[in-house]
């Protein structure tokens, strides 16, 4: 990006419909740490209703797979997906006051699922809104790890703790109570560098963890 | 720091520095980022408008819908009578750009897919016509960015906010100043009037493509875009200036846009979009798909 108003160079040919959607189909991909066998996406209506003619298709399984926003290959990605034996469908929701572009995607390998709802909120931004049923708010402009944990004193210090320890820089921290009953909070980091992979499951260690998904920057380079 | 776009002019004149260097400084102060990395990232994003122009050529695609696809190619194979050869060259490599991101090629956003011809249309032309250096456009399209920057501050550059005023009239305001800079560019007050000249100009377009895909009247719109630019930026070199100055100008864009109705902004429920023509396009594509 260049003053934040040229580039990003990207597949056309709608920066919210098509780049955006490209990304949030890596999103999933990265939170779910694997490509789906099978996969669900259920649209939004007002983006349903273009859904064809602006590439949204191509995009969401193509970023599924793994293919960014700026790679041309995105145009072919129902061809492979067919190659790789990925099963998908496409289906239509009045989400009432959700913002007009988001998308609901629904994955699974057969044992393992994953569902995630997000928006494309324009120039090919995104914004995660939902994972597995709860709420988040995550940009995925910085490596983040969203983490499950018991909303217990203490818990974000040996959190935060962990993080310092291995010298990374936190950019971002959000933190909201998901479930008072079941004491469950959900904390979103956002950090200025890519972790290592012993960083991850140093946190997975923690007693006060329940669960963590690490998301990858999804911001491309120019 | 707020600096209007006249503001960086002046600094440029007055402390005799080139503009795209006072512009990269201004960059710097409102992010803290390199000046450096922006010249390269302009000079790299030049580079990267040539290699999708490329692109295009090697391998033609019709757009998703079919609907466009091939208007560059004609363009391309005739001599035009009216528009000289260096605008009427812009012209279709807009018409390229724009159809190869309707086809899913890779472009570069400027400031958005959909307006993505224009800029690219004024330099590339200036590169293939007059000689004009891939270096020296990374520096007019640096350039071109900060009067887009000053119309997305003070208003807005999407479709869905403002209309297409918002992004075939900000492309073609960048795109004017942007012809000056690569090749006058210590031409002060044609750099500070061409982009309100052309801003001027499309005033009040509307975003109206049907069946809200980014066809028609995207990729003609942003071939307009780049014959009013090299106008803007040849009145402005005669010496003509706008009366209302170019930040009032974008001002004047936000209030227009905010006071246009939902259905004239991208929404594809009003203007050429529901033409009896439009609806029977859209009803034969879903229908056939």
């Amino acid at each position: 990006m260049l003053l934040d108003i040229i580039g990003p160079a990207i597949v056309g040919p709608s920066s919210s419909h098509t780049a955006g959607m490209a990304r949030l189909g890596r999103a999933f991909r990265s939170l779910f740490a694997r490509t789906p066998t099978e996969v669900g996406f259920v649209l939004n209506s007002p983006l349903y209703a273009t859904f064809r003619g602006h590439g949204t298709d191509r995009a969401l399984i193509g970023g599924i797979m793994g293919i960014k926003e700026s790679d041309p290959q995105l145009r072919d990605s129902f061809r492979i997906a067919k190659e790789k034996g990925i099963y998908f469908t496409f289906e239509e929701e009045d989400m009432g006051d959700l913002h007009p572009n988001t998308v609901r995607i629904n994955g699974s390998t057969g044992e393992l699922f994953l569902s995630m709802t997000g928006a494309s909120i324009g120039g090919g931004s995104i914004r995660i809104t939902s994972i597995n049923d709860f709420d988040t708010d995550v940009s995925g402009k910085y490596p983040s790890f969203v983490i499950l944990n018991s909303d217990v004193p203490g818990a974000l210090s040996q959190i935060v703790g962990e993080i310092s320890s291995s010298d990374m820089n936190i950019s971002n921290l959000f933190l909201s109570r998901v479930d008072p009953f079941r004491r469950e909070a959900l904390c979103v980091v956002e950090l200025d560098n890519e972790p290592d992979e012993s960083l991850l499951s140093a946190i997975k260690r923690l007693h006060v963890v329940k669960k963590v998904s690490y998301l990858e920057r999804l911001d491309s380079s120019i | 720091m707020i600096m209007k776009f006249e503001d960086l002019v002046k600094a440029a004149k007055d402390s005799r520095t080139p503009l795209h260097k006072v512009v990269s400084d201004w960059y710097m102060m409102n992010t803290g980022n390199d000046p450096k990395a922006a010249e390269e990232t302009a000079k790299e994003l030049v580079r990267e408008m040539l290699g999708s122009y490329h692109s295009r050529l090697d391998r033609p695609e019709k757009s998703l819908t079919g609907w466009v696809g091939d208007n560059d190619a004609k363009a391309r194979n005739h001599t035009p009578k009216f528009l000289s050869p260096l605008v009427f060259s812009g012209v279709g490599i807009a018409l390229s750009m724009s159809e190869h991101n309707a086809s899913m090629g890779k472009i570069v956003a400027c400031p958005t897919a959909g307006a993505c011809g224009v800029v690219p249309g004024a330099l590339l032309s200036l590169h293939m016509n007059l000689g004009i250096d891939l270096d020296t456009l990374g520096n007019a399209l640096l350039v071109s960015g900060a009067v887009g920057e000053r119309i997305k501050r003070r208003a807005s550059i999407s479709g869905a906010m403002s209309g297409c005023q918002a992004e075939v009239g900000t492309a073609t305001a960048m795109a004017s100043v942007a012809i000056i800079y690569a090749t006058h560019p210590e031409e002060y007050d044609a750099l500070e009037n061409a982009p309100a000249l052309a801003l001027k100009s499309l005033l009040g377009l509307v975003c109206d493509p049907v069946g809200g895909f980014v066809e028609i009247p995207c990729v003609k719109r942003n071939a307009f875009g780049v014959s009013i630019a090299f106008t803007a930026a040849e009145l402005a070199l005669a010496g003509i200036k706008s009366a209302i100055p170019f930040e009032e100008v974008a001002d004047s864009l936000g209030r227009v846009g905010r006071r246009l109705p939902e259905e004239l902004k991208e929404t594809a429920r009003g203007g050429i979009a529901i033409t009896p023509t439009a609806k029977k396009m859209v009803a034969d594509f879903l229908g056939g798909a």
